[in-house]
């Protein structure tokens, strides 16, 4: 049975399903199946670089098995609206990462919620895809930018 | 007050300023343009770049648009601005997807990693003004716009 993630936000109640793709990314999809075994609540954050990007870093108890053994799969520097993508840093990997993070391994789930976003670093795995609810979290990525981070909880849906 | 002309930027909301010099000799098209349109002081949203790294994005309201864009040449231009940096991006309406309304962007550069570029590309920009002096926490007021609430800005001349 195909595997799915409900997204909702924890201000608006907007909610978006997101599909797993098993089949093109299986090691990336079982790392964030196993990782969501209790649900993830995290806060939504506004790209500043990629775009049209909201982004997700899980949390340290939503952190399970070793990012660094996988390898690119079904991955992209070219992703689409929709598109599901992981991504992970070592502590210190990056000068870009926010302070309050930068010291911290990160897992970083992010979703592109329109066209013409820039994957300036690099290709990354496409694991998942959202089937319903993009306009949702397009709406939710603008109050975001306009107001500051927000908070979702993600969970196993089937 | 030294010679030439200066503006100050203000972030209403965490109430710390910053002056800037007017780069005249070097980007005089765009100073006589932005310093005409501030006759009145400018107050605007401060959104967080999303393309563009740590930059504010200060579009311009329609009060301040006093000038033809078109005719403002690249002058001082650059695509990787250094922090205290303030630029002029423009983009006219109807030639990108995703910025379709066009841009009439002032652009404060805060931090590293800043770039100017649009979804068609890189886009040099004019630097028309550089901060001389800012309040402590003035940068850091700045960083704290990408997870937090975009604030007011005000931008006025100085004598």
């Amino acid at each position: 049975m195909t595997k799915k993630l409900r997204i909702e936000s924890l201000v608006t109640g907007a909610t978006a399903v997101v599909r797993l793709l098993e089949k093109e990314a299986p090691q990336t999809c079982r790392l964030i199946w196993d990782s969501l075994e209790q649900p993830m609540v995290t806060e939504g954050i506004h790209a500043m670089w990629v775009g049209p990007e909201l982004m997700f870093v899980m949390p340290k108890e939503n952190q399970k098995g070793d990012p660094t053994k996988l390898p690119p799969e079904n991955a992209t520097a070219f992703p689409y609206p929709g598109d599901v993508l992981f991504m992970y840093l070592p502590a210190h990997g990056s000068k870009h990462y926010h302070d309050s993070i930068r010291d911290k391994p990160i897992w970083d789930f992010f979703i592109i919620y329109g066209p013409d976003p820039i994957l300036g670093g690099g290709s990354c795995t496409v694991w998942g895809v959202v089937d319903e609810g993009l306009a949702a979290l397009a709406e939710e990525s603008k109050r975001i930018r306009a107001e500051g981070t927000k908070p979702f909880r993600v969970e196993r849906l089937s | 007050m030294g010679m030439g002309k200066n503006i100050s930027i203000e972030l209403l909301e965490s109430q710390v300023r910053a002056r800037a010099r007017l780069l005249d000799d070097r980007a005089p098209s765009t100073c006589e343009a932005i310093w005409n349109a501030l006759q009145s002081p400018l107050e605007a949203t401060a959104l967080h770049g999303v393309w563009t790294g740590r930059c504010l994005e200060i579009d311009l309201p329609d009060s301040h648009r006093t000038f033809n864009a078109d005719d403002i040449p690249l002058e001082n231009a650059t695509t990787t601005p250094v922090i205290g940096d303030l630029l002029w991006m423009y983009l006219p309406g109807g030639q990108a997807r995703s910025l379709f309304e066009g841009a009439w962007n002032v652009m404060l550069a805060y931090g590293p990693e800043a770039v100017m570029r649009t979804p068609l590309g890189p886009h040099p920009s004019n630097v028309w003004a550089e901060i001389t002096e800012a309040d402590p926490g003035f940068y850091e007021a700045c960083a704290k716009q990408w997870f937090g609430k975009a604030e007011r800005i005000r931008i006025a001349r100085l004598g």
